[in-house]
């Protein structure tokens, strides 16, 4: 996801020379090529997230589109109220752009993972949130933030397999249906749709045709889908890299919850209000720890389908 | 020399009638923040009306010089300075503070003419202005931008970050003005964080310093008019100010940050505003 945006922000910085790549002091050189061809696109403005993201906002506000690039936590939850105040009240035209979010820093521990960061985003009015599920994806979500005017965060981890499946055109606030099932429902955002893909492959054995739908973007979410699986599923399971606290398994369970039509149960998987304590290379071996694998997934799935 | 002096009566008329309508507007919505609007009337009067190219028939036109009030709590002073230039109706300000008003207790821009940025919570307005002065460097636009922060608010981390930025970034199109009233909520500055010298630090910050009195419209008139003092270096105006000028009570007394004066109070400071007002007429007259 990390090479992906690098290109796509090349690609969108020549198409329109009013963006701006905005970075902590980080990605030197995996960005060389856009400081070398965009000189006067790029801004490094130190190790000081806060105030850059005060600065974009300042730049927002004079017809720029500044994307702020660092690691998740520190350009999400360590300059919050910058993000509430200078770009959300302002209305500001700021892409915000954490990478290596939820645990993809496998062995920095927790100061450098974000599990939090969906939940505190969301809770901002005027905030569009887009979490990839794949290369791909993040190219889509780069061009989609681009054209759109208005506060953007989008969500980003680091290396992510590409996935395959007929995705159609790319829409802020439009799932995508990665699988259609019937009965159940797998919703996912970020790299769990691949997880997600995997463990509907498990639950075809035990004959549970499973739908898998790709959550990319979290705010506006795709109401209108998530009401019709609702009336249309015995069972519904979200997966996130994320805390089950505030993000995308609460922003579905509040549409659910308070919809009469629904018939589904609903379980929601992440991580379960825990700083990570795992060290790994390997992001999967740490999933697992934490109960978020193909396999956990499948298994929750069953338990709840055959309530 | 008598044309100059009178240029001084006016701008000092101005800026007392105005801190008799600031008094009534916030007493009227029982508000708050009296002391902090009355310490920085002065600098925004001098800005309005000889420093920003602006227009408020056109508020929002790309070629305009910008001002942020980073210490939004003193908006009570801009928002009756705002109205006296025309960015909105006078009688609006009657409103302040109540129910369907455009003017709350610290500034929204997307609410009010004249408003660049919002701001309320200290050390944000600063760094908000830095985009502004990168924006306008980067469009190669001659605008300046001019920003007015608390001595209180440099407590906050986000400032110096600020400061460091439009130093590297040689934002010499960027002029900062410390509202050095050395009052916080609390106590003075020295006693709480001792900001020892502004001048000093913004130096070895890389900034142009000028120290002058906030409160005296000659020396205002010397600062501004020698901007920028060395090019690529952003300046900064360091303003010795009293906090609550204007009524003598009220200066350099902590409580008056949030105090509302009573009856007889309140009668005390008309009286002394008014007196001055007469005054100052008396001597534009000659």
């Amino acid at each position: 996801m990390r090479d992906s945006f690098i290109n796509s922000i090349y690609k969108v910085t020549k198409l329109n020379n009013n963006v701006l790549c905005m970075v902590g002091d980080i990605g030197a050189f995996l960005l060389r090529n856009y400081i070398r061809d965009f000189p006067f696109n790029y801004y490094n403005l130190g190790a000081a997230e806060a105030n850059m993201v005060g600065v974009a906002a300042g730049l927002a506000l004079s017809g720029k589109i500044p994307f702020v690039y660092t690691i998740t936590p520190f350009i999400t939850a360590r300059c919050y109220e910058q993000i509430k105040i200078d770009v959300c009240y302002n209305n500001a035209n700021v892409k915000i752009v954490g990478v290596g979010s939820g645990v993809s820093y496998g062995t920095m521990g927790s100061t450098h993972h974000s599990l939090e960061d969906i939940a505190i985003m969301r809770a901002l009015p005027n905030m569009v949130i887009i979490s990839p599920s794949d290369p791909q994806e993040v190219e889509e979500a780069v061009f989609a933030a681009m054209k759109y005017t208005g506060p953007t965060y989008i969500r980003l981890t680091l290396q992510s397999k590409p996935l395959n499946y007929d995705r159609g055109n790319f829409k802020i606030g439009k799932a995508r249906i990665v699988k259609k099932g019937a009965n159940a429902a797998i919703v996912a955002t970020g790299e769990m749709v691949g997880i997600a893909i995997d463990a509907a492959e498990t639950l075809k054995k035990y004959n549970i045709n499973c739908y898998v739908i790709n959550l990319h973007t979290i705010k506006p979410i795709d109401k209108a889908l998530i009401k019709k699986l609702s009336e249309e599923c015995n069972a519904i399971v979200s997966i996130e890299e994320h805390s089950v606290i505030g993000g995308l398994g609460s922003a579905v369970s509040s549409i659910i919850s308070q919809y009469p039509k629904n018939n589904a149960r609903y379980k929601i998987m992440g991580f379960n209000d825990v700083f990570c304590k795992e060290y790994s290379q390997d992001k999967l071996k740490i999933f697992k720890k934490y109960g978020l694998s193909a396999d956990y997934l499948a298994k929750e799935m069953l338990k709840l389908y055959n309530l | 020399m008598k044309k100059v002096k009178n240029e001084v009566l006016k701008l000092e008329l101005k800026a007392t009638e105005m801190r008799k309508e600031i008094l009534e507007m916030i007493v009227s919505a029982k508000g708050t923040h009296i002391a902090s609007a009355f310490s920085i009337v002065d600098i925004l009067v001098y800005l309005y009306d000889k420093v920003l190219n602006i227009n408020p028939k056109d508020p929002t036109t790309t070629k305009r010089d910008k001002f942020v009030l980073s210490k939004g709590h003193g908006c009570a002073a801009l928002y009756v300075v705002l109205a006296d230039y025309g960015f909105f109706p006078r009688r609006v300000l009657k409103s302040y503070c109540s129910e369907g008003s455009i003017l709350g207790g610290h500034p929204d821009s997307s609410r009010v003419p004249g408003i660049e940025a919002s701001t309320g919570s200290l050390g944000h307005g600063f760094s908000v202005a830095v985009g502004f002065a990168l924006a306008n460097k980067i469009n190669k636009s001659s605008s300046r931008v001019y920003c007015l922060i608390g001595d209180g608010e440099c407590n906050e981390g986000a400032v110096w970050e600020a400061a460091m930025v439009a130093a590297h970034h040689k934002l010499d199109n960027l002029v900062l003005i410390i509202d050095d009233n050395k009052l916080m909520i609390s106590g003075f500055a020295k006693d709480i964080l001792d900001p020892l010298s502004f001048s000093k630090k913004f130096h070895a910050f890389g900034w142009n310093t000028i120290e002058i009195d906030g409160h005296n419209f000659n020396t205002l008139a010397n600062a501004f008019n020698k901007l920028p003092i060395k090019n690529n270096r952003p300046t900064v105006i360091i303003a010795d100010t009293i906090k609550g000028k204007g009524v003598t009570y009220m200066e350099n007394k902590k409580e008056w940050y949030s105090m509302l004066p009573n009856g007889e109070q309140m009668e005390t400071a008309l009286k002394e505003l008014n007196g001055k007002i007469k005054f100052l007429k008396k001597h534009l007259q000659k």
